[in-house]
């Protein structure tokens, strides 16, 4: 039994059960569901189940996010729901049908680029590294760099080219690649396509420029002539050339007859394919690289560039929400190609750590709230590590203003940044390491930038947030009615205080009374209840109260009587009376009236455990009192006097 | 009214397990079941009551049952502490 099985099977009725479900998968932090009906699922309900972080309906699937442990989740979820999941391809596939055609486009484009980032981020570390041994003159006078002075570094520095060449120079085979994988062709096809590209017969595509036109070699056709040039680093014609195979094989596919298809259709797609791609779409598709990259450079480095700039700075998190942010890894690369760095990315890496600050706001504002605290931190851990949306769906975009003052901190940062002309190799890790990405000769900008993103986020939230946030939101959802001035009051004894909740006597796992090894337990023949499963040996008040029992004698057990008549009975241990003492002592007496945390019984696991019992300790209610709607938490971590474990209205 | 002695030979007395089991099976009924024991008396359906008197192996309770259906109750309680207790 894994830790999401109650909420899986909490969502799997909440999303309308199995027949609602078309199809289901997961991806880095969510689930991504095809619903038959949207409407059947109750999305304000399954943002209330503890390990959902938020929910979002975009580009026909509702996604559902889990964060880091969604793959653990998700196995518990199609276990429990007997259905086969389907995987992400095929999710995506089924979601087609719900949406428009611009959808589709941008959705493909960043499909496409996804299973490269990784060459991508590895390439720009290269490129980095070179950067720092190669490009910067540290040594005599600033005249000479590392690989200048030492034979070994300047080996590693040619030697790291092969990588760089490797991943950037030649990405068109990645690129084609990835388009038949994506578009579900004939992979080696588009490997073989995306190598013409760049074959080694032909010219390179850097050194095109710097060539005599004259001296471009071309195939002689006789009534016509084709210039023999490679598109290394180009990425929309790769793009191009790959969508123009795909069709061509989808095609032939189709019109021939399956006997002969092994043979027929990769030579009748790829030979037009290689063909087309260096007559029409190559050139074509140059040219609106070339564009593009113009447009966006000449505009960032341009007077306006920083209004350019802060407007994606702005708009940076909100496209992230949209899946539409892979497009900026086209629009980057091509960058880095034609420039050798880019504007782009260094905004990118702002952006996240802006977002990530937003949530360090809400973080320290929620440092009370043990169920936002639970989300915050590793929100914020993966947000300075480059993947933002457990933040942003999380926290950020629940509370929305934390989104836009990371928004804010964004812009100005990305202001600021491209104002200094900020550059970075390439794409790389997002968040802080973003800076390893970054040319050396702007670190101390870029670091000034960083903080900008740290700073701005993290004051506007807090100004924002003392202003905006309910003590409902600030503390425990459920615990409202007990801030701190209320335990002020108590320790002013002015006034007898009604303990709104049980608290975790222990520290240690909590279970469901039903999972205890014992029937009069697990049947709440005692009354309803929960267990731990103790990681220390102290059990304290779990809320302030009188001790209305105690076990004379055994000491393994006693009751307390809170100020609304509900009592509990903590009970160390299963069938531990019989040890008869031995192994516990009680700090109490009937009648001593005890505060939360106040020591009750200490015993001894091990002399339980060698006595045959488990040292299972049930909590349960035995006298309801005047509380209504009763309510348990398990499945958690419980910390002694910290996790709440019973509440009641 | 019915009212009998029982005394507990069950080594360690009337803990969580027969407190509760006594208390639901107490409940059962809508006459009113009480355990005396030195001048202290409880209504059974109170667990935590019942739990606090800490009754012992050799102690003697007075099991006192009061009500429309006290015969039945008294017969049931009186075969539920012989078998546990």
């Amino acid at each position: 039994m894994g830790k999401y099985q109650k909420d899986a099977a909490l969502l799997l009725d909440l999303v309308g059960g199995v027949k609602n479900i078309n199809a289901v998968s997961h991806c880095m932090t969510r689930m991504r569901f095809v619903l038959a009906d949207d409407k059947l699922a109750d999305t304000k309900a399954i943002e209330e189940l503890p390990s959902v972080k938020g929910t979002f309906t975009q580009a026909g699937q509702f996604q559902v996010i889990i964060g880091n442990d969604v793959a653990d989740f998700y196995n518990e979820f199609t276990a429990n729901a007997g259905i086969e999941g389907v995987n992400k391809e095929a999710a995506k596939e089924a979601a087609k049908s719900n949406q428009n055609l611009a959808q589709r486009i941008m959705g493909n484009l960043g499909e496409i680029f996804a299973p490269l980032i990784p060459a991508l981020i590895c390439g720009g570390l290269i490129l980095g590294f070179r950067n720092i041994i190669g490009e910067i003159n540290f040594f005599e006078d600033g005249t000479k760099s590392l690989a200048d002075i030492s034979q070994f570094w300047a080996g590693l520095y040619s030697f790291l080219w092969l990588i760089g060449e490797a991943v950037f120079h030649l990405l068109p085979v990645g690129i084609v690649w990835s388009i038949t994988k994506k578009m579900g062709t004939t992979q080696i096809l588009g490997i073989v396509l995306g190598l013409t590209l760049v074959s080694s017969q032909l010219l390179n595509g850097f050194n095109v420029a710097s060539t005599d036109p004259a001296d471009i070699p071309v195939w002689d056709f006789g009534f016509a002539q084709v210039q023999m040039i490679g598109y290394q680093g180009q990425v929309i014609s790769a793009m191009l050339a790959g969508f123009v195979l795909v069709y061509l094989e989808k095609f032939f596919r189709k019109i021939c007859p399956s006997v002969i298809s092994m043979i027929v259709v990769p030579f009748c797609s790829l030979v037009p394919a290689v063909i087309i791609a260096h007559t029409v779409v190559g050139p074509i598709g140059w040219r609106i690289g070339d564009a593009i990259a113009n447009v966006v450079y000449s505009g960032l480095t341009s007077n306006y560039g920083v209004i350019f700039a802060g407007i994606f700075g702005l708009l940076y998190a909100p496209v992230v929400m949209t899946g539409l942010h892979h497009m900026t890894n086209a629009i980057d690369t091509t960058l880095s190609t034609l420039y050798g760095g880019t504007i782009l990315w260094p905004m990118i890496a702002l952006s996240n750590i802006a977002q990530g600050s937003a949530v360090l706001g809400m973080a320290v504002l929620q440092r009370k709230n043990n169920q936002a605290k639970q989300i915050n931190i590793p929100a914020l851990i993966s947000c300075y590590l480059g993947v933002t949306e457990p933040a942003l769906f999380g926290v950020n975009l629940k509370y929305g203003f934390p989104l836009v003052c990371g928004m804010i901190g964004s812009a100005v940062a990305a202001v600021v940044s491209v104002g200094f002309g900020v550059q970075a190799f390439s794409i790389g890790v997002g968040g802080i390491p973003g800076i390893l990405s970054i040319k050396t000769e702007f670190w101390g900008i870029f670091l000034l930038c960083m903080a900008i993103a740290i700073a701005v986020p993290f004051v506007l939230t807090l100004i924002v947030g003392k202003k905006k946030l309910s003590g409902k939101d600030l503390e425990s959802k459920e615990e409202a009615a007990q801030p701190a001035e209320i335990s002020t009051q108590k320790s002013d004894n002015s006034a007898e205080t009604v303990a709104d909740a049980v608290y975790a006597p222990l520290s240690g796992k909590v279970i469901p009374i039903d999972d205890v090894p014992d029937e009069v337990f697990s049947q709440k023949v005692l009354g309803d209840g929960i267990a731990i499963e103790p990681t220390e040996t102290v059990v304290v008040a779990p809320c302030d109260a009188e001790v209305s029992v105690v076990m004379e004698g055994s000491n393994h057990a006693c009751g307390l009587k809170l100020a609304n008549e509900l009592e509990i009975l903590i009970h160390v241990g299963i069938n531990t009376v019989d040890m008869n003492g031995d192994g516990f002592k009680m700090f109490v007496s009937v009648g001593d009236k005890v505060k939360k945390g106040d020591k009750l019984i200490e015993f001894s696991p091990e002399k339980i455990k060698a006595a045959g019992h488990p040292t299972t300790t049930v909590v349960c209610v035995t006298e309801e009192g005047s509380a209504q709607q009763i309510e348990f938490s398990s499945g958690m971590d419980g910390l002694a006097g910290e996790t709440k474990l019973i509440s009641w209205k | 009214m019915k009212t009998f002695n029982y005394t507990i030979k069950d080594e360690v007395g009337i803990h969580a397990r027969p407190a509760g089991q006594l208390a639901k099976l107490a409940k059962e009924f809508s006459s009113t079941v009480t355990i005396e024991k030195d001048g202290k008396s409880v209504n059974a359906t109170k667990l935590m009551m019942l739990m606090g008197m800490n009754i012992k192996c050799g102690d003697t309770i007075t099991v006192t049952v009061e009500g429309d259906d006290e015969a039945a109750a008294a017969d049931k309680v009186k075969a539920f502490l012989e078998e546990n207790l």
